[in-house]
């Protein structure tokens, strides 16, 4: 076997795919050839320390960072969720207020959807009322979120 | 057990995240350190696994073991997040430079027995391997490190077989060259 047959079989080895008889012819050339038995060991080395380099630790304060960014998303999800909650109860309130022809929700109802966007809107413009009600409903759910948070924290 | 400590993450318990976190987070985090380059990078990595992992633990089979779903799926999140940035540079964008001959040839200036120690030394080949371009560290981490055979890597990565094992014999040669001028 010539030298540069035997470094590709050294390749082979290195990925892992050299056969049984490959193998064999390999250690046949390298028992008489210095230079070819020195790239075999440098190969087999490299192998063996990439296969175990030490574990590294992680810096201490991650797993902190890691709670606090998966709270603040969840904060942020359960926010969504009230604001397109309280949109539709809202939505749905002043179309059945508006059905029972209740006195301060007396605005007509027409088939088109978007008239009922512009029927909300005109609710809120003309009912104090229900914008109080929004603002306490946010101030409730923040003040409720922050508890929440801090009993987490202190457990 | 893993499956208890999933089944209690699943039931709400953040001790039990906090369990899996101290069993694992060592080795999530080396591995992310090394495909990434960078301890910031890194971290990064690592806190956005977490945080998938959690979210999406309703999904989280427990008949599967932990370690080798999170080299897949911190594999698929760098890669994502590399091409999300357009970072991850293709094969064929290499340069010239990477077109050398099968064998570097045999330094003579030093003993054979010197210059094989460098290649145990693990400090000089964590710097080396920090220093190899990305697509050459990334295929030896996985295929050294994660333990995945080139097939795997092929599919990780889209690309093919061929390309994995030229780039694993290129990254090595990258590495031999590397570690032959450190000083000792």
């Amino acid at each position: 076997m010539r030298c540069d047959e035997c470094r590709k079989l050294i390749e082979l080895e290195e990925l892992g795919m050299i056969t049984s008889k490959q193998l064999s012819e390999l250690e046949t050339h390298i028992a008489n050839c210095p230079e070819c038995l020195y790239l075999r060991q440098r190969s087999q080395r490299l192998t063996n320390s990439l296969k175990n380099l030490p574990i590294l630790s992680p810096p201490e304060n991650l797993f902190s960072l890691i709670l606090y960014r998966i709270e603040k998303e969840e904060f942020i999800k359960n926010c969504i969720t009230f604001f397109v909650f309280m949109f539709f109860a809202l939505l749905i309130g002043s179309v059945f207020l508006n059905n029972i022809n209740y006195s301060i929700f007396s605005v007509e109802i027409e088939e088109s959807v978007f008239y009922i966007f512009s029927l909300v809107w005109e609710i809120f413009c003309n009912n104090i009322f229900l914008i109080y009600l929004l603002i306490g409903s946010i101030l409730l759910f923040i003040v409720f979120s922050v508890y929440k948070k801090r009993k987490e924290l202190l457990s | 057990m893993d499956s208890d400590l999933i089944l209690r993450i699943k039931s709400g318990d953040q001790n039990a995240f906090r369990d899996l976190y101290n069993k694992y987070s060592s080795f999530i985090y080396t591995l992310s350190y090394r495909l990434c380059g960078s301890s910031e990078e890194a971290k990064d990595l690592v806190q956005e696994f977490f945080i998938r992992f959690y979210n999406n633990i309703d999904k989280f089979d427990i008949n599967y073991p932990f370690i080798p779903w999170s080299k897949r799926v911190l594999t698929n999140l760098y890669i994502d997040k590399k091409r999300s940035k357009k970072e991850y540079v293709s094969f064929e964008e290499l340069t010239s430079e990477d077109d050398e001959r099968s064998f570097d040839p045999v330094d003579n200036s030093l003993l054979p027995e010197d210059m094989i120690i460098r290649f145990e030394n693990k400090e000089a080949i964590e710097k080396a391997l920090l220093k190899l371009p990305e697509i050459y560290r990334v295929v030896i981490v996985l295929f050294y490190q994660e333990d995945l055979s080139i097939k795997e890597i092929s599919n990780i990565l889209s690309v093919d077989e061929g390309t994995v094992k030229m780039r694993i014999s290129r990254g090595r040669k990258k590495l031999y060259r590397e570690l032959s001028t450190y000083e000792v």
